[in-house]
C-alpha cells in the first residue's frame, strides 16, 4: 500500500507524444481513475507505472522508492488486463498461484492463499476449472484474484469492464470498489467511461491528447471543470460560443443577436466586456417549462427532436438558431412534443461555466 | 561544477539505455553473429571467389560460363529453365483440377484422399527418385510386367532422362498447386459467381472473367514456388539426367572434376535466378488476397449422389491413391529383397529380413543411421535455439536492422542446396575466425552445419508463426506478477508456443535425416549419412539395403507427421476471450 508519484512523466513513440509532463500524486489507499477519450495516453501511463514501458523523461515513485526504470517483476504492482491475459494452459488455481510461485513463496502456504483470494472474488470451488471454460465475468474475477493474491502495493486496472456486458459491468463495478476498500489498496483505474469513473473513484485525472487536464474528486470534475475539454467530456455539456456584453450594469452572456443569458456575477467577474468566450451548459440545466412561464432565462425555442431513454427524456431544441441539448429529468414537459413545435424552456443560471476563447 | 553535472547526467542516460536494451543486445548478438558467419559469409565468399582470378578481380569464370565454344554451363542453364517451366505447367494441370474436385464435391473417402494427396511433399526427394526407378525405370516393375503380359521383346516404356525428371518433379511438386488452389477455392465467395450469373454471365464467361482473374495470385504464387523448387532440384537429375545437362547437377559435376572456380560461377548464376524469383514471389504474395472479407453464404461442397459420377469419382480416387502410395509401397517391397537376387524378373524372386536384421548385427550398416540421427539432432537443436531467439527478437523487440535480420534468416530458403554447399566448401576449406581457426571441410562438423543452415528458415518460420499468435499481454501479466523474464519464458511462453515450434523442429529433423544434396557434396567416410549410403548401396546393386535405408526415412517421416497432427497440431491454445 503506497503512494504513487508521477513527476513530469513524458512518453514519446517516435513523433507521437503519448503522455506529456504528467504530474500527479496518488494517495495511499486511494481509488484513482485515469479518464479520457481513446488514444489520450491512459494505457501508456498505466504501462509505465507497471514497468512495461519506460518513460522518455520524468519519474515514477512508489512511496519514496524511485521505480522509473525498475523491471516490472520487481515493482510489486498487480495488474488486471483489458483482455484479462489469463494463462490458457493453466487452471484457475494455477493462474492465481502463478505469482506466488514466481516469487518463490513457500510452497505450503500457496494453496491456502490461493483459496482465500478465490473466496474474495466469489470463485471458491472453481479452482480446478480450466480458465477457457469460464464466462467473461468469471474470467475477470480470476484476473482480479490473480492480481491481489500477491498482495501488491498498488493495483492497476486497464479498462477491466470493457469485455463485459452492460449488466455485468454494473455489478462488477461495485464489487471491485468494495474489494478495494476492504483491502485498502492504492488503485489506479483506467477507463474512458465517465460514469464508471465518477461512480468509483476517490479522485480522477482527466487526460486529453497526452496532457492532464484536471485532477480532482468526481464532484470537482463534474461541477467545477477547469477547462472547456473537461466540461464537454464529462457530462456531455453543450459548448456554445458567446461574448460578454452589458445589460445595464450587469455583465451577461450574449449567445446570439437576441439571446442573452444571465449568470451569477462572480461567474463573469474575471472576464471583461466584449471578450469572446466558451460557455458550457449541462443538458440537465436546460429544463422545459409550461408555456407562458416568465422569469429570468426563460426562452422560446423550437423542438428539433425528442428521444426517450428510460428515466429521462433527451431532446434538442433550437433557440434563435442555436442548437441546444436538453434533458427533462421529470420526463413530463418534453413528453409528446414533436419536431417543429415550439417549446418554452428555462436555463438555470448556477453551474454555467465560462472559459476564455483563447484557451480552446 | 556544471561539467560534473553533465557527465553525471550522461552516465545515467547511458545506464538507462543499457537497462532498457540489455535484453535485446544479449539475444541479438549471437543471432547476428550466426547469421553473418554461417549464412551471409559463405554466400559472400562464393560471390567473391567467382569474381577472382589469380587473386585479382575478373569476370574470367563468367566468361567461361557463357563461352559458346564450351557450352556445357549454358546448356545446363537452359536445361534447368526448360525443365522447370515444364514442371510448372504439368504440376498445374494435375494440382488445380484436383483441388477443384476436393473443394466442390463430397465423395466417399474424401478425408483419406485429401490426406494422401499431400503425401509426396513429405517424401525425401532421394527416396522418391529411388521408388520411381524401381517402378518405372528400364528394369522397373511396371514396364516389365507389361512386357511379360503382352509377351514383348523389350519393355514397352520406361522413364529416363527428361521424362523421368519431369515425372518425379510433378509427383512431388503438384502439391504446391493443389494447396494454393484449394485455399483459393475454399475461400471463393459463391455469391460472386451468383452475382455474375445474375448479371447474365454464362458459366464459362464468369469462370474466365471472375474466377481466373481472382485466381491469378494463387496460381502465380504456386508457379513461382514450383519453378524455384524445380531449379534447385538435385536428386531427380542426379539419377535420371544422363547426358542431359542441368545446372544444379552441373555444379556438382564441375566440382567433382576439380574445377571449383567454374562451379562457383555456376552457383552464383543459379543462386541469382533463385533470389530473383524469391523477390518476385514476395511481391506477388504482398498483392495477394482478393478473396475473403465477404460474409454471407459459405461455400459448401456438393455431394455427388448419383450413380455414375460417384463411381467415376471413386475410381479416380483409387487411382490417385495408388499412384501416390505406389512409390512408398515399392520401396517397402524392395527393402525385403535379398541383395543381388532381382535381375531380370518382373517381381523380385527372393525375400528376406536380412536387410533389417543387419542394422542391428553389423555396426557398419547401422553407422550411417547413427551418423544421420546424431547430425540431424545437433542441427535441429541449434535450429530450435536460434529460431526461438530470432523469432522472439523480431516479434517482440524493436531494434535497428530488423529487416536485415529477417532477410538473412530467409536467405537459405532462396538459395539452392547445391549453392549453399559450394558456399560452405569455399568458405570452410581453410581456417576461419568464425570456426576458431579450424578447417571444417572434411570434418564431422561441416554436415551438421550444412543441415542447420538449410533448415534455419523452416524452423524460424514455424517459430515465428507460433510466436505471432502469442498474446503479448500474457508475458506482461507474468512479469507484473513477479516473474523474471526467464521464469515467464519457461512457464508461460514456452508451454504455449511449444506445439507449433516442435512440429516445425520435427519436420526439420526428418528433412536433415534425409538431406541429400549438401550431404553428397560435403560428407566424408566417417560421417556418411543415410542418403549417401543409399547411393553407395545402389552402386554395388544392393537394392535391398538401399531400400531398407529408405524405409527408415519413410518411417521416421510417418512418425513425425502422426505426432505433429495428433499431439501438436489442431487446438490453438490462446487467450480464452
Ligand atoms: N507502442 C506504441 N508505439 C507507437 N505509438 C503508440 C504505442 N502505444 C501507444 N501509442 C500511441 O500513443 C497514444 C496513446 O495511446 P494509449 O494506448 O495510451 O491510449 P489510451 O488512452 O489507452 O486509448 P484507448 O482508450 O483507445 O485504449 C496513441 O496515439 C497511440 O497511438
Ligand atoms: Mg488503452
Amino acid at each position: 500500500m503506497s503512494r504513487v508519484t508521477l513527476s513530469n512523466l513524458t512518453k514519446k513513440f517516435g513523433e507521437v507524444v503519448a503522455v506529456q509532463d504528467f504530474d500527479v500524486e496518488i494517495r495511499q489507499g486511494e481509488f484513482f481513475s485515469l479518464l479520457g477519450p481513446s488514444g489520450c495516453g491512459k494505457t501508456t501511463t498505466l504501462r509505465m507505472i507497471a514497468g512495461f514501458e519506460f518513460p522518455t523523461s520524468g519519474h515514477i515513485r512508489f512511496g519514496e522508492r524511485d521505480v522509473t526504470y525498475l523491471k516490472p517483476n520487481r515493482r510489486n504492482a498487480g495488474m488486471v488486463f483489458q483482455n484479462f491475459a489469463l494463462f490458457p494452459h493453466l487452471t484457475v488455481f494455477e493462474n492465481v498461484a502463478f505469482g506466488l510461485k514466481a516469487r518463490r513463496v513457500e510452497k505450503a502456504t500457496i494453496p491456502d492463499r490461493v483459496s482465500k483470494a478465490l473466496e474474495l472474488v466469489d470463485l471458491g470451488g472453481l479452482g480446478s476449472r480450466q480458465v477457457t471454460q469460464l464466462s467473461g465475468g468469471q474470467q475477470q474475477r480470476v484476473a482480479l484474484a490473480r492480481a491481489i493474491v500477491i498482495e501488491p502495493e498498488i493495483l492497476l486496472l486497464d479498462e477491466p469492464m470493457s469485455n463485459l456486458d452492460a449488466k455485468l459491468r454494473e455489478e462488477t463495478r461495485q464489487e471491485i470498489r468494495k474489494l478495494q476498500q476492504r483491502l485498502g489498496i492504492t488503485t489506479i483505474y483506467v477507463t474512458h467511461d465517465q460514469e464508471e469513473a465518477l461512480n468509483l473513484s476517490d479522485r480522477i485525472a482527466v487526460l486529453n491528447q497526452g496532457e492532464c487536464q484536471q485532477v480532482g474528486t468526481p464532484e470537482d470534475i463534474y461541477r467545477r471543470p477547469t477547462n472547456k475539454f473537461v466540461a464537454s467530456f464529462v457530462g456531455n455539456s453543450n459548448i456554445l460560443s458567446g461574448r460578454v456584453t452589458m445589460a445595464g450594469t450587469e455583465k451577461v452572456l450574449q449567445l446570439s443577436e437576441t439571446w442573452q443569458l444571465h449568470v451569477p456575477p462572480n461567474t463573469l467577474s474575471s472576464f471583461s466586456k466584449g471578450e469572446n468566450v466558451w460557455i458550457s451548459l449541462r443538458p440537465e440545466l436546460v429544463q422545459p417549462v409550461p408555456d407562458g412561464t416568465s422569469g429570468v432565462n426563460v426562452f422560446q425555442g423550437e423542438t428539433q427532436s425528442v428521444s426517450f431513454s428510460g428515466a429521462v427524456l433527451d431532446y434538442v431544441v433550437a433557440v434563435d438558431g442555436v442548437s441546444l441539448r436538453g434533458r427533462d429529468l421529470l420526463g413530463q414537459d418534453a413528453f409528446g412534443r414533436t419536431a417543429g413545435t415550439p417549446m418554452t424552456l428555462q436555463v438555470s443560471p448556477d453551474q454555467i461555466h465560462v472559459f476564455a476563447e483563447a484557451e480552446d | 561544477m556544471s561539467s560534473e553535472l553533465t557527465t553525471g547526467r550522461q552516465m545515467t542516460a547511458e545506464r538507462t539505455f543499457w537497462r532498457k536494451n540489455s535484453g535485446v543486445f544479449l539475444l541479438l548478438t549471437p543471432v547476428l553473429v550466426i547469421l553473418l558467419a554461417y549464412v551471409l559469409y559463405p554466400n559472400l565468399q562464393t560471390l567473391s571467389t567467382s569474381l577472382q582470378l589469380d587473386g585479382r578481380f575478373s569476370f574470367g569464370h563468367y566468361s567461361r560460363f557463357f563461352d559458346l565454344n564450351q557450352p556445357a554451363s549454358l546448356e545446363a542453364l537452359w536445361g534447368s529453365i526448360s525443365i522447370s517451366l515444364l514442371t510448372v505447367v504439368f504440376s498445374a494441370f494435375v494440382g488445380v483440377p484436383l483441388a477443384w474436385l476436393f473443394a466442390n464435391f463430397n465423395f466417399p473417402g474424401k478425408t483419406f484422399f485429401s490426406a494422401v494427396a499431400v503425401l509426396p511433399i513429405v517424401m525425401p526427394p532421394l527416396v522418391g527418385v529411388l521408388a520411381f526407378l524401381f517402378l518405372f525405370g528400364e528394369s522397373g516393375i511396371l514396364p516389365r510386367a507389361i512386357q511379360a503380359m503382352l509377351g514383348l521383346q523389350s519393355v514397352p516404356f520406361a522413364i529416363s532422362g527428361v521424362s523421368a525428371i519431369l515425372v518425379v518433379h510433378v509427383y512431388s511438386m503438384y502439391v504446391y498447386f493443389y494447396l494454393f488452389s484449394l485455399a483459393f477455392f475454399r475461400s471463393l465467395d459463391p455469391s460472386l459467381l451468383e452475382a455474375a450469373n445474375n448479371l447474365g454471365a454464362s458459366r464459362w464467361f464468369s469462370v474466365r472473367k471472375v474466377v481466373l482473374p481472382m485466381m491469378t495470385p494463387a496460381l502465380g504464387g504456386a508457379s513461382l514456388l514450383v519453378f524455384m523448387t524445380s531449379m534447385a532440384s538435385f536428386s531427380a537429375p542426379f539419377f535420371f539426367a544422363g547426358s542431359f545437362r542441368i545446372l544444379s547437377l552441373e555444379i556438382y559435376n564441375t566440382k567433382l572434376n576439380g574445377d571449383l572456380n567454374l562451379a562457383v560461377a555456376q552457383s552464383v548464376v543459379l543462386a541469382g535466378i533463385s533470389v530473383l524469383f524469391l523477390i518476385l514471389l514476395r511481391k506477388y504474395s504482398e498483392r495477394r488476397r482478393y478473396v475473403g472479407g465477404g460474409k454471407g453464404v459459405r461455400r459448401t461442397p456438393r455431394p455427388i449422389a448419383s450413380g455414375a459420377p460417384r463411381l467415376l469419382m471413386g475410381m479416380l480416387g483409387v487411382v490417385l491413391v495408388v499412384m501416390l502410395v505406389l512409390p512408398h509401397l515399392t520401396v517397402i517391397l524392395i527393402s525385403f529383397v535379398k541383395n543381388g537376387t532381382w535381375t531380370w524378373q518382373t517381381l523380385p524372386p527372393a525375400y528376406t529380413l536380412e536387410n533389417y536384421l543387419q542394422l542391428f548385427q553389423d555396426p557398419r550398416v547401422a553407422e550411417p543411421i547413427l551418423n544421420s540421427v546424431k547430425m540431424a539432432t545437433l542441427a535441429t537443436a541449434a535450429n530450435l535455439v536460434f529460431g526461438v531467439a530470432a523469432a522472439y527478437l523480431l516479434i517482440r523487440r524493436q531494434f535497428l536492422g530488423k529487416k536485415i535480420v529477417e532477410t538473412l534468416t530467409m536467405l537459405p530458403w532462396a538459395i539452392p542446396g547445391t549453392v549453399l554447399a559450394i558456399g560452405l566448401i569455399v568458405t570452410f576449406n581453410q581456417p576461419r575466425l568464425v570456426t576458431a581457426g579450424q578447417i571444417l571441410v572434411g570434418t564431422f562438423w561441416i554436415l551438421p552445419l550444412a543441415y542447420f543452415v538449410r533448415n534455419l528458415p523452416l524452423v524460424f518460420r514455424s517459430t515465428y508463426a507460433s510466436l505471432e499468435q502469442f498474446e503479448p499481454s500474457l508475458e506482461e501479466a507474468a512479469r507484473s506478477l513477479g516473474a523474471d523474464w526467464w521464469f515467464a519464458f519457461r512457464h508461460v511462453m514456452l508451454p504455449l508456443i511449444a506445439p507449433g515450434v516442435l512440429s516445425g523442429a520435427l519436420l526439420a529433423f526428418v528433412l536433415a535425416l534425409g538431406e541429400f544434396v549438401s550431404s553428397i557434396l560435403l560428407y566424408n567416410y566417417f560421417n556418411r549419412p543415410v542418403s549417401v549410403e543409399i547411393i553407395s548401396q545402389l552402386r554395388i546393386f544392393n537394392l535391398g539395403s538401399a531400400a531398407a535405408y529408405s524405409v527408415f526415412l519413410i518411417v521416421m517421416i510417418g512418425i513425425v507427421v502422426v505426432v505433429s497432427n495428433r499431439f501438436l497440431g489442431g487446438r490453438s491454445r490462446q487467450l480464452p476471450v
